[in-house]
């Protein structure tokens, strides 16, 4: 291919070691390739390299990202890690402060955890012991949102008996208590117990106690009593007293998940403004023609109606009309506005108004 | 393998070879105009250094195994300094179940400083008008960001014909979780408003892990200045794309009730209103014999409070307004009423209500 076209002369001084170097990768490279023209000549070999490099420098990259790249063989825990920007989740794992997560999703994951822990260890070795909850702390809590993180292990005369009492003081209030509960999730898993809590939030300082039971011991999968256990340690993080003097939305997250709630309006105009608001949101993404089924949704999150077919703009009520009369008085005005409402027993139909 | 040897700087031996002319131009070009950049870097002082620095990498790349093909896959690390005084390594699959809850809230608004550095930095040297650039740019950023971990897809094709002033493109993302997912494209798309790019249409796969933008730039994206304000607008409205009563009314009931909650004209009822004692039980605010609970009347007085019924006005007096109207909420305040009466004694002065 070089041959067949115009080339020139170019001179280089390179080291000796160099020199033998791409004489020897050239020649190795030719015999295992006898057809592959990058490998037949020197020269070849020189103008294919300079052209890839070329075309890699330009996109912006450093040759020293080629072999950095070959050198991070990361494990399989660090696979699943990634670099999050710190004031970004700050804000962003707000409001799961009192949420409780699905962690039976992640068994696996906690499975694998585990195992990664305390694989080729001696659980009845101190040092050992010391070894497995120094990694599970700097999985878990990263240097930099930490001002300050101590722990120590203490024995007891039982040998099954160790208590990990673990001290830190947050850089960022909200991925302080995330990852105290990501540790404590963790620590539940192995068959540690949390059996103190002590939670500033003013001065973002943590004092946990942890007390291993006999499920860190032993060797079986036992998967429920883990995740028993697991779910103990969280509940400390959902503290009500705590909760109660927070922000009103968290409070009336955890209310969803009551049956009998619903929600109730001082007057009609407090539910026209939200109405309104769907009706702005609807004209900015231009989907006005939307509203009627929006409205019945609506409805139906604030627990007053029940959809039962989304297409056909059926629903039944799920309050009593005789002890809800405003409610309903409220919901027909409202909706009215848009459809009509055909009744047929207990279920109801919205009908779109037509112009004429 | 062999081994690699570094240049010596006493002993070089000179290389002859053919190469082609226009090689040879491009390879001088870019030599010289990365010496004005870099003047100290001793890579670009001659082009046999430059020879010397390419086929070292090249050669230490190909013999572990490297495959040239791959070259445009891996990663640029040059925007890691910036981004790694930002960021902390976080454990994906467990933060993908703590960012659950914060699909709706629009907290990245808040983050003007950050916003606004990384605009710096990414149009330092940066010529707006020059679309090569602009493919460059993002060219960068997808090498920086796409990883086997987190970052499937990350794509940004240009849609403006050359000269234009307004570039229009369609910016594509996929992530491997759904609400790592979510909050990507609603930080890409307040960034986008702090670039001064607005986003004309969102779409986010059914799934969850895709997301697509229609962007086009605004007169703000040509202008240097740091124009905050008109920034923040502009993101404003391109989140608003992305989180709006119409996606809200599509999800799960309480990020509904989160935005109710701001709403102290909106309280929280019961159809059956026993459940109330059941919930306040639940929560551990009814027993005065714990020993533990301290000033369950005053928990009980947050706990309406928080359901939106009363003001409380002095904590230490336990007194409190009642803010739900008489008319049409009666049973909710004989409730009130009769629940407070039985551990305490209610004193009424105008519309203050006291416990004893």
């Amino acid at each position: 291919m070089l041959e067949s076209k115009r080339t020139e002369k170019q001179t280089v001084s390179i080291s000796p070691a160099l020199k033998d170097w791409i004489e020897r990768f050239v020649q190795k490279k030719h015999n295992e390739n006898p057809d592959n023209e990058k490998y037949r000549s020197i020269s070849a070999f020189y103008n294919y390299i300079l052209q890839c490099a070329l075309n890699f420098l330009k996109s912006s990259k450093n040759l020293e990202d080629l072999n950095k790249q070959r050198k991070e063989s990361k494990d399989d825990l660090e696979s699943l890690t990634f670099r999050a920007i710190l004031s970004l989740h700050e804000e962003w794992l707000k409001m799961n402060r009192y949420r409780g997560i699905n962690f039976r999703r992640n068994v696996p994951l906690l499975i694998m955890i585990r195992k990664s822990l305390i694989n080729g260890k001696d659980l009845y070795n101190f040092s050992d012991l010391e070894e497995i909850f120094e990694r599970c702390i700097n999985l878990t809590i990263p240097e930099e949102i930490s001002k300050n993180l101590s722990y120590h292990l203490t024995k007891s005369r039982k040998l099954e008996d160790i208590k990990l009492t673990c001290e830190h003081v947050g850089a960022y209030k909200n991925l302080q208590y995330e990852n105290l509960k990501f540790l404590s999730l963790v620590l539940g898993f192995l068959g540690v117990e949390l059996t103190d809590f002590f939670y500033s939030e003013k001065d973002s300082f943590t004092q946990l106690t942890y007390i291993t039971t006999q499920l860190f011991f032993s060797k079986k999968t036992s998967r429920n009593r883990r995740i028993q256990l697991v779910q103990k340690n969280l509940d400390f993080f959902k503290d009500y007293s705590r909760l109660l003097n927070d922000f009103d939305p968290y409070f009336w997250m955890e209310m969803t998940s009551y049956d009998d709630v619903y929600l109730r309006f001082i007057n009609i105009k407090v539910l026209n403004n939200w109405l309104n608001k769907i009706e702005q949101d609807l004209r900015f993404l231009e989907k006005e023609e939307d509203m009627i089924s929006k409205l019945l949704e609506f409805f139906e999150k604030i627990h007053w109606i029940k959809i039962n077919d989304k297409k056909d703009l059926t629903f039944k009520f799920v309050l009593e009309q005789k002890h809800n009369k405003e409610e309903f008085t409220f919901f027909k005005d409202t909706i009215l506005k848009y459809a009509q409402i055909v009744q047929d027993e207990e279920i109801f139909r919205l009908k779109k108004r037509t112009n004429s | 393998m062999s081994p690699k040897r570094y240049l010596s700087n006493k002993k070089t031996k000179k290389q002859t070879i053919s190469i082609y002319p226009e090689l040879k131009k491009e390879i001088l070009e870019f030599c010289q105009q990365k010496a004005i950049e870099n003047p100290n870097d001793p890579v670009y002082k001659s082009i046999s250094s430059f020879y010397t620095y390419v086929m070292n990498e090249f050669l230490a790349y190909l013999e572990k195994g490297g495959d040239l093909t791959d070259l445009y896959n891996s990663r640029d690390s040059s925007l890691d300094p910036f981004y790694d005084k930002f960021s902390y390594k976080s454990f994906a699959p467990i933060f993908e179940e703590f960012l659950k809850p914060n699909r709706y809230e629009t907290s990245d608004l808040n983050l003007s400083y950050f916003l606004l550095s990384v605009r710096n930095l990414y149009l330092k040297n940066f010529d707006p008008y020059n679309l090569t650039q602009f493919k460059g740019f993002f060219q960068k950023l997808k090498s920086h960001f796409e990883n086997k971990e987190l970052v499937r897809n990350f794509k940004f094709d240009i849609k403006t014909e050359k000269q234009k002033r307004n570039v229009k493109g369609v910016f594509e993302m996929s992530i491997y979780y759904k609400n790592i997912c979510f909050e990507n494209a609603k930080y890409n798309a307040v960034f986008f408003g702090y670039l001064g790019v607005k986003v004309n249409k969102v779409e986010i796969s059914k799934d969850g892990i895709y997301s697509r933008m229609e962007v086009e730039t605004t007169d703000l994206f040509f202008n240097p200045k740091s124009l905050r304000a008109e920034r923040r607008l502009l993101a404003e409205g391109n989140l608003k794309r992305i989180i709006n009563l119409n996606s809200i009314l599509e999800d799960e009931d309480f990020y509904l009730w989160t935005k109710l909650a701001m709403d102290k004209d909106i309280y929280i009822s019961f159809k059956n209103l026993d459940e109330i004692i059941e919930i306040i039980t639940d929560m551990g605010f009814i027993s005065q014999s714990n020993g533990i609970l301290d000033n369950v009347l005053l928990k009980q007085l947050k706990f309406f409070e928080k359901l939106h019924w009363i003001k409380i006005n002095n904590e230490e007096d336990h007194s409190f307004n009642i803010i739900i109207p008489e008319k049409g909420h009666e049973k909710e305040l004989k409730f009130l009423q009769e629940f407070l009466s039985k551990s305490s004694k209610i004193t009424q002065v105008g519309d203050n209500y006291y416990l004893e």
